[in-house]
């Protein structure tokens, strides 16, 4: 594929397919090349973390960019804190702000890093492995202190995880 | 001043924290996240069948788009062909789909606004094509209709029928709505040249769907990467051409008589279904339970983003399989993108204004918070 070509320094692999996926590891450079560059004319569609706990850096970022002319999607793909692409196109502000309340990856230089879905306050990173589904914190209303107060987690019922692997398959 | 989380035009639970200088917006930072579920994580604990209703409930103005994001997703992950049957019923209920929320769209902007009677018109109409869905799938709104791998049932021939008689008398509605606002001298003075996007910024922002084709730039991923049938139907992008408020509203009222002719191009095509029957063989009971309960093997680390054009804009979704369930599942909503540059939108804009540009962007919180 061409970005190989173009830009050797900074791809690492690509995968040939009509939709690139692209692995990095300085993702910057690339973007800007994908938002300037005269044959791509790209803008961010998407920009998100995975978390791999057994890596040895846990969040996968990746950068989805869509050609406003061409037919084609590139997926750039690179591991851990970046710098910020919001002077890349500003849509990226939010997304950051999303991956770092949720993964805790940072992105240096971002103008507003503060948490945008969770509650005021939140504690913990949501859309990490070891973050359980119910949370730790709930929140009632307490008849004593009028007010809404928060409490460890408390559920009758322990969580209950099925998988259907088949003993008679491996 | 805060705008929200209560206020009837943030359209749901928007808590909008102005800093004015008199009625001039400085600046405005939405705060979202109130109705935030974390659907994200909870697919996460689903099998493959089980996450599909969670895409109902994302944009719940516009269900079946979005449940047929992920399903297309699944497809392209475990390489399933859609029957071309199905695929029309799927594009048939995509387009009605696209007329319910751009009457939503449209005509609670006009509620918010001032112009009531508009909204009331249209929700006749609305409920009319949610009596459709109830009547393919059982459920009004969240309806789980369009599955990986095709849809519950084909339609049968009296709904075929029936929506042949709606499509056919929708054009006079719209019509009518257009007459109530689009010359309206109150409508234009709130809209024209309010909110104006210019291209650049459009496309810096990664504005998709209607607010990009507001701003003069024709592209619709239903063109640019075809799927389902739309590649052999017949229709045209309606584009604005000055970015601002009244244009976005226009591109949207064309949108649905488009949507219409596209509904009338696969009601000529459709097979009608003779409805489902349910297994009687032992086996047969035995293959549907394991398929239900336990859902269909997800290669570990098989990828797939997919993307579609929703009615607000370009839906698109990541998933990553782990044996029965994914192991992680990404929700790119449009409205979010678009809420995000709501500020550079509104500053500058009167207090009024405001209002206008948060219905003009179509949010529905179900989406944007997740």
């Amino acid at each position: 594929m061409e970005l190989a070509r173009l830009y050797p320094g900074w791809v690492t692999s690509v995968v040939a397919t009509p939709q690139g996926w692209v692995q990095t590891r300085r993702a910057t450079p690339l973007l800007w090349a994908l938002r300037r560059g005269i044959l791509h004319n790209g803008y961010l569609f998407d920009l998100f973390g995975t978390d791999y706990p057994a890596a040895p850096v846990r969040t996968q970022l990746t950068w989805v960019v869509t050609s406003y002319t061409r037919a084609i999607r590139w997926y750039v793909q690179a591991w851990g804190d970046h710098p910020t692409s919001v002077g890349v196109w500003p849509a990226a502000a939010w997304f950051e702000r999303e991956a770092w309340e949720m993964l805790g990856v940072t992105f240096a230089g971002h103008p507003d890093l503060r948490r945008l879905l969770t509650d005021y306050g939140f504690v913990g990173y949501p859309l990490r492995k070891d973050f359980p589904v119910g949370g730790y914190l709930e929140l009632r209303y307490s008849e004593k202190h009028k007010r809404v107060t928060a409490r460890a987690v408390a559920t009758v019922q322990e969580f209950r995880s099925f998988d259907f692997v088949s003993p008679w398959q491996n | 001043m805060n705008f929200g989380p209560q206020h009837p035009a943030a359209h749901g639970v928007l808590r909008l924290v102005l800093e004015l200088d008199g009625e001039v917006v400085v600046r405005a930072d939405p705060h979202v996240g109130l109705l935030h579920r974390g659907t994200e994580k909870l697919l996460e604990q689903k099998n493959l069948l089980q996450g599909l209703p969670y895409f109902d409930r994302l944009d719940y103005v516009s269900m079946m788009a979005y449940e047929h994001v992920y399903s297309t997703g699944v497809e392209n992950l475990l390489n399933l062909v859609v029957t071309p049957a199905a695929s029309v019923a799927r594009v048939l209920f995509l387009e009605i789909t696209r007329i319910l929320n751009h009457l939503m769209a449209v005509t609670t902007h006009a509620l918010d606004v001032g112009a009531l009677t508009p909204f009331l018109w249209a929700f006749e109409e609305r409920e009319k094509l949610m009596e459709f869905y109830e009547r393919a799938s059982g459920a009004r709104m969240h309806a789980a209709y369009i599955r990986p791998g095709g849809v519950t049932t084909l339609p049968d021939a009296t709904l075929l029928q029936d929506i042949a008689t709606f499509a056919a008398g929708f054009p006079a509605r719209v019509a009518e709505i257009e007459e109530m606002l689009t010359n309206n001298r109150i409508w234009r003075q709130r809209l024209v040249d309010v909110g104006v996007v210019s291209l650049a910024d459009a496309r810096r922002w990664g504005f998709s769907g209607p607010m990009l084709r507001g701003s003069s730039w024709g592209w619709d991923l239903r063109v640019a990467h075809p799927y389902e049938v739309y590649n052999s139907l017949d229709f045209t992008v309606p584009v604005g051409l000055h970015g601002d408020c009244f244009d976005r509203y226009l591109v949207r009222v064309e949108e649905m008589r488009q949507s219409t002719l596209l509904i009338q191009q696969c009601l000529d095509r459709a097979t009608p279904g003779t409805g489902w029957t349910p297994p009687t063989q032992m086996e047969d009971l035995i293959d549907h339970f394991k398929f239900y309960t336990s859902g269909w093997h997800l290669p570990p680390g098989a990828t797939v983003y997919t993307a579609a054009e929703a009615p607000k804009g370009e839906f698109g979704v990541y998933l990553v399989g782990d044996h029965h369930r994914w192991y992680r599942a990404r929700l790119r909503a449009p409205g979010f993108v678009h809420l995000a540059a709501l500020d550079p939108m509104v500053v500058d804009h009167m207090i009024a204004d405001v209002v206008t540009i948060i219905g003009t962007q179509d949010i529905v919180f179900g989406e944007i918070d997740r």
